[in-house]
């Protein structure tokens, strides 16, 4: 029967919405096209092939739940990069060294590893599943990462002339052949963005988990020096 | 089991709705007649329900003759369970909205 009618075309829009859903969704479409036998009228069917439409366009299970890790994720590393960032502000433009980018590597780096970490105990603490600390991790190492380049983006080019006395600076731009100090400092950074931002993606997938898995055994050692603290 | 975030109303006009009789079998065109809402809001939100294991879903046995078999919707035990947990919630908090005559 081939027919041309309001229910032949939400018939085809609902299976065209049904082959759309992912193959674990589709009895859901199945479960509209069914109802729309029911349907008392064209306003009805046409709220069922819209419901199935909105069906069709809902993230698969669990993409939804992992972009929502992310995106914790990703807020709580951008919240914990302010002091970080005024760190970098203070080491390079405030307080420069001659011999060193960065005042205190060593605290930077463990600073960047406790976020990490942390990211991957509270991803653990808000879901169970089981890629969610990978998930956050990977969203705060990336976040962490851009945001580091963006700073120094900004404080290389709006403190030139104080960054260009670093050492590193000046034996690379001499090296580079460049006649620009400015030019070589941003050509560096627009080369390197893209390997940090990769690294701190997969160092954050390899980290938050460990933080993940150490969170319970870390709040039980909280939770003994706390007693310890208060007797 | 991954914690469940604060239901929607809309959520839980269906949570309600499916708690008052949680052994019963709901079509999904009799739910939305029940909680007001249309098609196009009550089939995503019962999607998103049953892939958080709080729905569970099975076809119709016998349908009326020459029709097709229907989708059968209830709770699970947590979905009961989110159900009870949510539902004293709301109406204190929107308690404390209303002004009380005797300044209560």
């Amino acid at each position: 029967m081939a027919g041309h009618g309001p229910a032949d075309m939400g018939r085809r829009l609902l299976a065209m919405a049904t082959a759309a859903m992912p193959p674990s969704r589709r009895d859901w479409g199945r479960a509209i096209s069914a109802e729309l036998a029911y349907a008392r009228s064209r306003r009805e069917q046409a709220r069922l092939v819209l419901g199935a439409v909105r069906v069709a366009l809902l993230p698969p299970p669990g993409v939804a739940d992992y972009a929502r890790d992310a995106a914790r994720s990703a807020a709580l590393a951008a919240t914990v990069y302010v002091p970080l960032g005024l760190g970098l502000y203070l080491g390079n433009v405030v307080f420069p060294s001659p011999e060193d980018r960065l005042v205190g590597d060593l605290a930077l780096d463990t600073y960047l590893l406790a976020v990490l970490l942390v990211a991957g105990a509270l991803a653990r603490r808000a879901s169970a599943r089981p890629a969610a600390p990978v998930i956050a991790g990977m969203a705060a190492g990336l976040v962490l990462a851009v945001l580091g380049m963006a700073t120094f983006a900004v404080i290389d080019n709006a403190f030139l002339s104080v960054v260009s006395h670093q050492q590193g600076m000046i034996d690379g731009f001499r090296e580079s052949g460049m006649t620009s100090m400015r030019a070589y400092i941003n050509g560096h950074l627009e080369a390197t963005a893209p390997g940090v931002a990769l690294f701190g993606t997969i160092a954050g997938a390899f980290i938050a988990p460990l933080g993940a898995a150490l969170a319970p055994e870390a709040t039980i050692a909280w939770s003994r020096l706390r007693h310890l603290l208060g007797h | 089991m991954p914690r469940n975030r604060v239901p929607s109303p809309q959520t839980m006009r269906i949570l309600r709705a499916l708690a008052a009789e949680p052994a019963r079998w709901r079509y999904g065109y009799e739910l939305g007649t029940e909680t007001g809402l249309k098609a196009g809001s009550l089939y995503p939100i019962l999607v998103r329900l049953a892939d958080r294991g709080l729905l569970e879903a099975s076809w119709e046995e016998s349908p009326p003759q020459g029709r097709p078999a229907r989708h059968l919707y209830r709770l699970t035990p947590d979905g009961q369970e989110l159900a009870a947990a949510a539902a004293p919630a709301r109406p204190a908090r929107a308690g404390r909205r209303i002004p009380q005559p005797d300044g209560a």
